[in-house]
C-alpha cells in the first residue's frame, strides 16, 4: 500500500511552484517587451531622453523622426516594406539605455540602429551595438574617438566634431584686424565626455584651448566644472577677477543657458561669449532668456537659406511650432534618416556591411549639407556659426552663408 | 577583536522549513537551468542585472538591513571598484575577471577609511554624510588624471558572441548572488547577526550589555564595501566603458534601498524579492509607457508599498507566520512548553 508522506507532499509542492516561479519569471521577462509586427516591415529602432536631463534635445528629435516617418511610409516605405519605428525612453541614463538597446537588439530585432542623444548616453550603448554586429547610425552624438575605434561602422550626422566646436569661432575671430579680437579669453567646460574634448582637443589638435594658441589668444581663466552644477556666480566672478573680454560655455543644454543668465546678472560683458558646447542658441530655451541672450555666438551645422534637402520644410514646420531658428538637434536627427532612407535604397538591402560599404562610396544629400564620409564615419567639416542680434540668430561665418555681420560687443 | 559563531534560530516548523528551503532551492535550478538552456539574450540580460541587484542589495542589507544604518553611498564602493577595474586594464591591460577581488580589496579599505570616521554618526547624519561622500568621490574621478576624468575608460569587448557574453554575466552574477546570500543568512544566525540586530533597536543598549557596536560596524562596512567592489569591477567588464557620471550615479544607490526596503530590509530574502519587483516593473513600465508618465506610475507604486506593506514583502510574511504560530495558551493546551 502506498502512503503519503504529508511533509514530503509539501516539500514537493513546494518545490515545483518554485519552479514554475523561476520560469514564470523568466516569461515574465520575455511578455514584457512588445510583440514584432507581423507584416515585416523594416523596423528602426533607438532612445531618446525623454526625461530627465537631456529631454529638450530629445523631444526634437522624436518630432522630426515622427514626421519623417509619415513622410518616408507615405512614399511607400522603403524596399516596398513599410517603415515603423520603435524609439524608447532612455531617461537620460546610460544604464538604461544600455538595457534598452539590448532589448532593441534581441527582443524587438530591429533592422537599423539609431543612436541616442549626447556622448555620455550614446558612448555607453556603442560596444552593445557593435557586439551585435550593426552599424549605429548616429545623429545623436559626437565623439571623435568613438568613430575612430569603430572604424566606420558608426555613420555620423554631425558634421563637425568636438575637437572643431570653437573652429568656426576662431577663423571668424581671424579674419578681424588683430587690434579688434579679444585679448582675454575664459573657457568654462562641463566635466561630460564631450565637452572636454571641446576645449582639450585629440592628440594636440583642435580644441578651443589650441585654436586660442594658434589665434593668439591668451587663456587667462580654464574652469571645469561637474555636470550637475547649478550655480555658476563663482566662475563667473573669477572672469570679471581676471578681466576676461572673451567666454566660452562648453556645456550641454541646462548649464549653458544658467552661465549665460549668470553672465548676464553678473555684468560681465565680454566681447565675445559663445556658448560652443551644445547648440543651445538653436533651442527655443535661448530667446526666452531675454536680453541675456543677446549677442551670444553659436554653431549649427545647417541653415535654411542653404537650400539643402528637406532643410526649409523642416525650419517651417518648426517655425509654426514657435522655433524661430531651427534645433541644431532636428537637423542632424532628420540628415540621419536622409541618409538611411538613401542608404537602404542606393543599396537595395538592410545586410549591415553592404550598407556600410554603400555609405563610405556614395554621397548623400540631407538637410545637413551633402556628406561625403571619411573612413572614421564622420562626414567631412563643415560648420555655421550664428549670432543671436536683436531677438533672432544671424550666420554670421562662413562668408558664403552670412546673412549678417558678426558684433563684438564693447566690455 | 570579537568571535563569529552560528546561533540556531527557530523559524516555525521543520515541515515549514523545509518547504520554504525546498522554494528557494527550486528556483535556483529554475533559474540555472534558464542560464544554460534559454536562448533569448534581453531575458538572459535583463536576468543578469536583476542578480546584480540582488548581490548589491544583500551587500547593503548587513548594515542597512539588520544593522539599521541607512547607507545612501554604496554607489561609492561599486563605482572605486569599476574604476580598479578599469585603471588596472587601461595601464596594466590586467582583465577584470582577474582583477575583481583587487576591486574588492580597493573597495574595503575606502570603506574602512569612510567608514571609520562615519560610522560612529548616527541616524539622519551618517544618511547624510554616506551621500556626500558618493558626490565627493565622483568629483574626484572627474578630476583626476588617472581616471581619464570625465573622458572615462573603454574596456574591450569580449571575444565571444553578444549571447554568450550575457549568459557569462548571468552566470557570474548568479553564482555571486547565492553566495553572498548564504553569507548573509549566515551572518543573520550568527552572533554578528544579533549583534547588527542589537545595534538597530537600541545601541547605547547594545553596548552596556558588550556589543562592540564600533567595531561590528567596521567589520560588516569593510565587507559590504568589498561585495559593492567586486560587483563594481565585473561591471566595468559587462558595460565594457566606465565614466564618472553614470558609474557614480546615485540613482544606483537609490535602487539598493528601493529593493531593500520593498523585498523587506533585515531579512535575509528581502533583496531576492524586492531586486526582481523593482527592476523588472521599472523595465515593463519604461516600454509600454514610453512618456515620463512611466516614472509617476513607479513612484506610485513605491509609496503605496511604503504606506500598505510596511516592513516590505517579508515584513508581511513574517507577520503571517507570527499569526499562525500557536499562542502560549494553545501551547499548553497542545503539552508543548511555552516559549
Amino acid at each position: 500500500m502506498t502512503t503519503f508522506d504529508p511533509t514530503r507532499r509539501r516539500v514537493l509542492g513546494a518545490a515545483g511552484l518554485a519552479a514554475g516561479v523561476a520560469a514564470g519569471l523568466a516569461l515574465a521577462v520575455a511578455a514584457a517587451a512588445p510583440a514584432v509586427a507581423q507584416q515585416a516591415p523594416i523596423v528602426i529602432g533607438g532612445t531618446l531622453g525623454l526625461t530627465g536631463a537631456y529631454a529638450e534635445p530629445s523631444t526634437d528629435y522624436k518630432f522630426v523622426y515622427d514626421r519623417w516617418l509619415e513622410e518616408v511610409n507615405k512614399k511607400g516605405g522603403l524596399l516596398g516594406r513599410p517603415v515603423k519605428m520603435v524609439v524608447y525612453n532612455d531617461e537620460s541614463t546610460p544604464t538604461v539605455a544600455q538595457s534598452l538597446y539590448n532589448r532593441l537588439l534581441d527582443q524587438d530585432k530591429v533592422d537599423i540602429v539609431i543612436a541616442p542623444y549626447t556622448t555620455f548616453v550614446g558612448g555607453a550603448v556603442v560596444p552593445i551595438v557593435m557586439s551585435h554586429g550593426k552599424l549605429l547610425f548616429n545623429g545623436g552624438f559626437v565623439g571623435i574617438n568613438i568613430f575612430r575605434n569603430n572604424k566606420g561602422s558608426i555613420i555620423g550626422s554631425f558634421t563637425y566634431q568636438e575637437p572643431d566646436y570653437t573652429r568656426g569661432l576662431f577663423e571668424m575671430l581671424k579674419d578681424l584686424p588683430a587690434e579688434q579680437r579679444p585679448k582675454r579669453l575664459a573657457i568654462f567646460t562641463s566635466q561630460n565626455p564631450f565637452t572636454v574634448v571641446v576645449r582639450a582637443g585629440i592628440g594636440g589638435k583642435g580644441g578651443a584651448l589650441n585654436y586660442a594658441k594658434e589665434a593668439g589668444i591668451p587663456v587667462v581663466l580654464d574652469e571645469q566644472y561637474p555636470p550637475t552644477t547649478t550655480d555658476f556666480n563663482g566662475l563667473v566672478q573669477k572672469a570679471k577677477a581676471a578681466n576676461a573680454d572673451m567666454v566660452l560655455a562648453l556645456g550641454l543644454p541646462n548649464d549653458t543657458l544658467n552661465i549665460a543668465r549668470s553672465v548676464h546678472q553678473q555684468g560681465l560683458k565680454p566681447m565675445v561669449f559663445c556658448t560652443c558646447g551644445s547648440q543651445v542658441t538653436t533651442l527655443s530655451a535661448w530667446p526666452k532668456l531675454g536680453e541675456a541672450a543677446e549677442g551670444g555666438f553659436g554653431t549649427t551645422v545647417s541653415w535654411p537659406t542653404q537650400g539643402y534637402p528637406g532643410l526649409a520644410d523642416l525650419a517651417a514646420v518648426f517655425k509654426a511650432r514657435g522655433y524661430e531658428t531651427l534645433p541644431t538637434y532636428a537637423i542632424v536627427g532628420y540628415a540621419i534618416l536622409q541618409v538611411i532612407e538613401q542608404a537602404v535604397e542606393g543599396a537595395k538591402t538592410l545586410d549591415q556591411e553592404k550598407l556600410k560599404a554603400y555609405i563610405h562610396a556614395n554621397e548623400f544629400k540631407t538637410a545637413a549639407g551633402t556628406f561625403r564620409y571619411q573612413d572614421d564615419g564622420t562626414p567631412v567639416f563643415s560648420q555655421i556659426l550664428i549670432q543671436f542680434q536683436n531677438g533672432r540668430n544671424q550666420v554670421v561665418w562662413p562668408k558664403q552663408a552670412q546673412t549678417a555681420q558678426p558684433v563684438l560687443g564693447k566690455p | 577583536m570579537f568571535s563569529v559563531f552560528l546561533i540556531p534560530k527557530a523559524t516555525g516548523s521543520r515541515t515549514a522549513a523545509l518547504a520554504a528551503w525546498g522554494v528557494w532551492l527550486a528556483l535556483l535550478a529554475g533559474l540555472a537551468a534558464y542560464g544554460l538552456f534559454g536562448t533569448r539574450l534581453f531575458v538572459l540580460s535583463t536576468l543578469a542585472t536583476v542578480f546584480m541587484y540582488v548581490v548589491l542589495t544583500q551587500a547593503w542589507n548587513l548594515l542597512g538591513g539588520y544593522g539599521g544604518y541607512l547607507n545612501f553611498g554604496l554607489v561609492t564602493f561599486f563605482g572605486i571598484g569599476a574604476y580598479t577595474t578599469g585603471i588596472l586594464f587601461q595601464y596594466h591591460e590586467l582583465s577584470p575577471f582577474l582583477t575583481a577581488p583587487l576591486a574588492g580589496v580597493a573597495a574595503a579599505i575606502a570603506g574602512l577609511a569612510i567608514g571609520i570616521p562615519t560610522l560612529r554618526l548616527r541616524g539622519a547624519y551618517f544618511a547624510l554624510v554616506t551621500m556626500i561622500v558618493t558626490f565627493a568621490v565622483q568629483i574626484l574621478a572627474l578630476d583626476l588624471t588617472i581616471t581619464q576624468g570625465a573622458l572615462g575608460i573603454y574596456l574591450p569587448a569580449l571575444p565571444l558572441k553578444p549571447i554568450a557574453v550575457e549568459r557569462l554575466f548571468y552566470f557570474v552574477f548568479l553564482g555571486l548572488a547565492v553566495l553572498v546570500t548564504a553569507l548573509v543568512w549566515a551572518v543573520e544566525h550568527s552572533n554578528i547577526g544579533w549583534a547588527l540586530v542589537a545595534i538597530r533597536e537600541d545601541e547605547d543598549a547594545a553596548e552596556i550589555v558588550g556589543v562592540r557596536t564600533v567595531e561590528v560596524k567596521w567589520a560588516v562596512n569593510a565587507v559590504t564595501c568589498f561585495i559593492a567592489g567586486v560587483v563594481g569591477g565585473l561591471y566595468a567588464q559587462r558595460i565594457a566603458y566606465i565614466e564618472p557620471t553614470g558609474t557614480f550615479a546615485f540613482d544606483i544607490s537609490l535602487n539598493v534601498v528601493l529593493m531593500a526596503v520593498i523585498g523587506g530590509a533585515g531579512f535575509w530574502q528581502g533583496p531576492l524579492i524586492g531586486a526582481p519587483i523593482v527592476l523588472l516593473v521599472a523595465d515593463m513600465l519604461r516600454v509600454t509607457v514610453t512618456s515620463e508618465v512611466n516614472r509617476v506610475i513607479f513612484s506610485m507604486i513605491v509609496i503605496l508599498i511604503a504606506l500598505f506593506v510596511p516592513g516590505g514583502v517579508m515584513g508581511v510574511v513574517s507577520r503571517w507566520r507570527r499569526a499562525r504560530q500557536p499562542k502560549p495558551e494553545d501551547a499548553a493546551a497542545s503539552g508543548l512548553p511555552a516559549p
